[in-house]
């Protein structure tokens, strides 16, 4: 009897050492490999949770909540009045940090937004969406909701216009107009005021010179053609229209007549937030700041050799507290804006081999734009213009202020380190040529200035749409060299067509795909401001 | 007997998919119509195709059969709504329905314009639903006396709009795809239409910019200052009624700054109540 007890002790033991060690040998080589590249090997994955301790937290958890509405059910009956001090109320949507998830959108701008708005209108029981946010509240003391710092979608001046040269950016910009008529049917919540985005129509004005007026002819014959409404005028003609302006240099010029003009750009982010909150997406406040990876020997893709894919699994993200966790994806989309090309390097893109070693060509580029208020300015027949140097001026309100800026040149560009706001700009580059275009400029005075991050694709200058030819899960909705905000939901829909059609189903964004890097056949956008 | 490869022969089939889908009258999968052609036929993602459709995979001929894509999402999102059946559900649902089925009915009738022509068909389009119409030379109102109108049958080049008055009839913005290329139109009166908002005023300053003189949108609350701004466009308007809707101060200065740029307007329903007020 002895024995048998001592024999069942020692095998027990024995066991229980076995099971460890298999299992954490499993655990080891199960998920996660090191990560080459310099940014994601900085962190440790977090461990998972052992399951039991989990049980009796959730356990815990739901005895608290169910103690407190017997509590407050007490109270209100007997009709007592006080502080109750309930369990603080967790940002998550069950109470829990989102540890899984269908889809995941890194970057909640105008682009990650639409995309979590159109996937989940289009399904909204069938697949849970987690979008990763980086910067949602501006001042940590005051609770006040979803105010961006440094996200270009809010620091944008909102035009929206037909004048490219390109048929994608021409079709997306005409839906985005349709979207935008019809805002109050697609992103109205119940229990909230319908949205408003205070569309301004005023139209776009792009002046050319000799050299460009062939090229702004064409632009404006294939926009007529695919149902933009605009009109060329000759330099008479400008002088007559638009009589405070100076047609010197001036071959050509191209006036928009529909669907263009400009709104507010935070407006139409808040709107697809809150309509996607209400639609069940969950908002995670977060960095992202690494991948984990799984090594999946059986899969065959074009361009990879067999028995060497890694699939992404599980993103890494630091929360405001400072905690790591992870969140583990069917599909991830990248639209991260400006810092996209920072999110890819961690999921290899950039630092891999084969076709991993093409890396991601966002970067951001600091734009400056100036409120200046001029007594005798240009009156209300002052459409956007665009100076063929690229500088452009609009109004802004009916008191004589107008918002105003240029894209610097290559070798001036400001450097990104913040968002500060280089005065001298304006009076080195834009004032002397505004003035000479339109003589009234002559005397304006700087209110004010604020300046933001272009996503800037190096590449071409045109948005990167498309899974990723590497990654069967991953996708991008990025680079859009600052025409993103009104291009944000046609890209919204296209995205979601990509993912739940399995095709472009109304624009087709196929000359936009991360392909075009890899076969080297830049999409080349002729009318970029 | 003829051999097609499989590709021509899952061409055979979808096109004969395609001519009969519309005779079964089966629920449309996609709720977002235009097909796209690209200009160019460059499509850079041609170097990787599905593992199956490279030479040198086998595949059986069942594989005609299989559909191209997955289940439709559509039926999979009826199935898990729970259907409301609350009395303000089904209310606004009535609503909803009603409003999506008078869009439609502004749809363009590619058939209409090319018997008629655009100014008779745009005429036809208005009487039919309530408007009045008349024509250059004329001086009576053409209006619907109960389901009776007076309008040729055919396309008549005498026949040109020269005014419009929408009466009660609800006109959507997708209306004015029926009301284009009217290049005589002088005269038009929105009065009383509730849909009418900055996009409409966006559409009309395109639309007749070089011919519109009188317009009026008394009654139409949703134009704000942004949308009587955009009308600087129409050099020949004189006369703008705004009657009802010039309540804010913002809109009072827009009128006085469109009435500097074209000296020849007169806008009316709008009272300037404190003159010192224009910072301009």
């Amino acid at each position: 009897m002895f024995i048998s007890t001592m024999f069942k002790a020692v095998n027990t033991f024995k066991c229980r050492k076995f099971i460890k060690v298999k299992f954490v040998n499993l655990y080891k080589n199960a998920c996660f490999c090191t990560n080459k590249s310099e940014v994601s090997s900085s962190y440790e994955p977090p461990k998972p949770e052992n399951p039991f301790k989990r049980t009796f937290r959730i356990l815990g958890n739901d005895m608290k909540t169910a103690k407190n509405k017997v509590q407050s059910f007490i109270t209100k009956v007997q009709g007592v009045r006080e502080v109750t001090n309930k369990v603080p109320k967790s940002p998550y949507r069950d109470g829990v940090f989102p540890e899984h998830c269908d889809i995941a959108i890194i970057g909640g701008g105008a682009m990650g937004s639409s995309i979590a708005y159109w996937l989940k209108q289009r399904a909204p029981n069938a697949i849970t969406v987690t979008v990763i946010e980086k910067d949602p509240s501006v001042n940590q003391n005051i609770v006040s909701w979803g105010q961006y710092v440094d996200a270009s979608t809010v620091l944008s001046v909102g035009g929206l216009r037909q004048q490219f040269s390109l048929e994608e950016n021409i079709r997306m910009s005409l839906f985005g107009a349709e979207f935008l008529r019809n805002i109050k049917q697609h992103l109205s919540v119940e229990g909230h005021d319908p949205p408003d985005v205070q569309f301004t129509p005023f139209g776009y004005l792009c002046l050319a010179s000799e050299e460009g007026a062939q090229q702004l002819e064409e632009n404006a014959n294939l926009q007529k053609k695919l149902g933009a409404k605009n009109e060329l005028l000759t330099p008479v003609k400008l002088k007559q229209k638009f009589p405070w302006i100076n047609t010197d240099g001036i071959a050509l010029g191209c006036h928009g007549l529909e669907n263009e003009g400009w709104f507010d750009p935070w407006s139409l982010l808040y709107a697809f937030k809150t309509k996607a909150l209400s639609l069940g997406v969950e908002y995670v406040d977060g960095e992202a700041v690494g991948f984990e990876f799984k090594k999946m020997p059986d899969m065959l893709t074009e361009g990879v050799e067999p028995g060497s894919y890694e699939a992404v699994e599980k993103v890494l993200v630091k929360t405001e507290s400072g905690e790591l966790r992870s969140i583990k994806f069917g599909f991830v989309i990248i639209a991260a804006g400006p810092h996209s090309a920072r999110v890819a390097k961690m999921a290899r893109i950039g630092t891999g081999e084969g076709m991993l070693s093409i890396p991601l060509p966002v970067e951001p580029r600091k734009r400056y734009v100036f409120c200046i208020n001029c007594k005798n300015g240009p009156g209300l027949n002052t459409p956007l213009t665009i100076d063929p140097s690229g500088a452009y001026f609009r109004r802004e309100g009916l008191a004589g202020n107008y918002i105003c800026g240029r894209s610097p040149l290559p070798e001036e560009e400001p450097s990104v380190d913040n968002l500060d706001v280089d005065y001298d700009f304006f009076d080195k580059n834009v004032w002397p040529i505004l003035a000479k275009r339109v003589p009234a400029f002559e005397s304006v005075k700087v209110k004010s200035a604020w300046s933001g991050y272009y996503e800037y694709n190096t590449y071409d200058e045109n948005g990167i749409v498309g899974p990723h030819p590497y990654y069967t899960n991953l996708y991008i909705a990025t680079g859009f060299s600052g025409h993103g905000i009104q291009h944000s939901p046609a890209v919204g829909r296209s995205v979601m067509e990509m993912i739940l059609d399995g095709d472009f189903e109304t624009i087709d964004l196929k000359r936009m795909s991360f392909d075009r890097l890899i076969t080297d056949t830049p999409l080349i956008e002729q009318n970029i401001f | 007997m003829q051999f097609y490869s499989e590709k021509t022969m899952r061409y055979l089939i979808q096109c004969g998919h395609k001519q009969f889908l519309p005779y079964l009258k089966v629920l449309c999968t996609n709720r977002y119509c235009t097909e796209v052609k690209p200009e160019t036929k460059s499509n850079p993602t041609l170097w990787r195709k599905p593992w199956a459709h490279k030479e040198g995979e086998w595949f059986s001929m069942f594989r005609l059969f299989a559909p191209e894509k997955g289940g439709s999402l559509e039926v999979i999102r009826i199935l898990q709504n729970n259907i409301n059946f609350s009395p303000q559900a089904i209310q606004k649902w009535i609503k909803k329905t009603k409003r999506e089925a008078s869009i439609l009915d502004m749809k363009y009738i590619p058939e209409r314009h090319d018997i008629l022509g655009s100014n008779l068909a745009a005429a036809h389009f208005l009487v039919h639903r309530g408007a009045a119409i008349r024509f250059v030379g004329s001086t009576e109102w053409i209006k619907r006396q109960g389901d009776e109108y007076d309008l040729p049958n055919k396309y008549n080049p005498d026949y040109l709009v020269e005014a419009i008055d929408i009466l009660d009839m609800k006109l959507y913005y997708e209306g004015f795809q029926n009301m284009t290329n009217l290049s005589s139109l002088q005269w038009l009166s929105l009065q009383n239409c509730v849909e009418v908002d900055d996009w409409f005023l966006d559409k009309i300053s395109c639309e007749y910019q070089s011919s519109l003189e009188y317009l009026d949108i008394g009654n139409c609350v949703q134009v704000s200052h942004r949308g009587i701004s955009a009308l600087y466009r129409m050099s020949k308007l004189r006369t703008l009624k705004v009657h009802n809707i010039a309540n804010s101060q913002m809109f009072q200065l827009a009128c006085l700054m469109l009435e500097d740029i074209h000296p020849q307007l007169n806008i009316e329903g709008v009272t300037y109540l404190d003159s010192e007020n224009q910072s301009v």
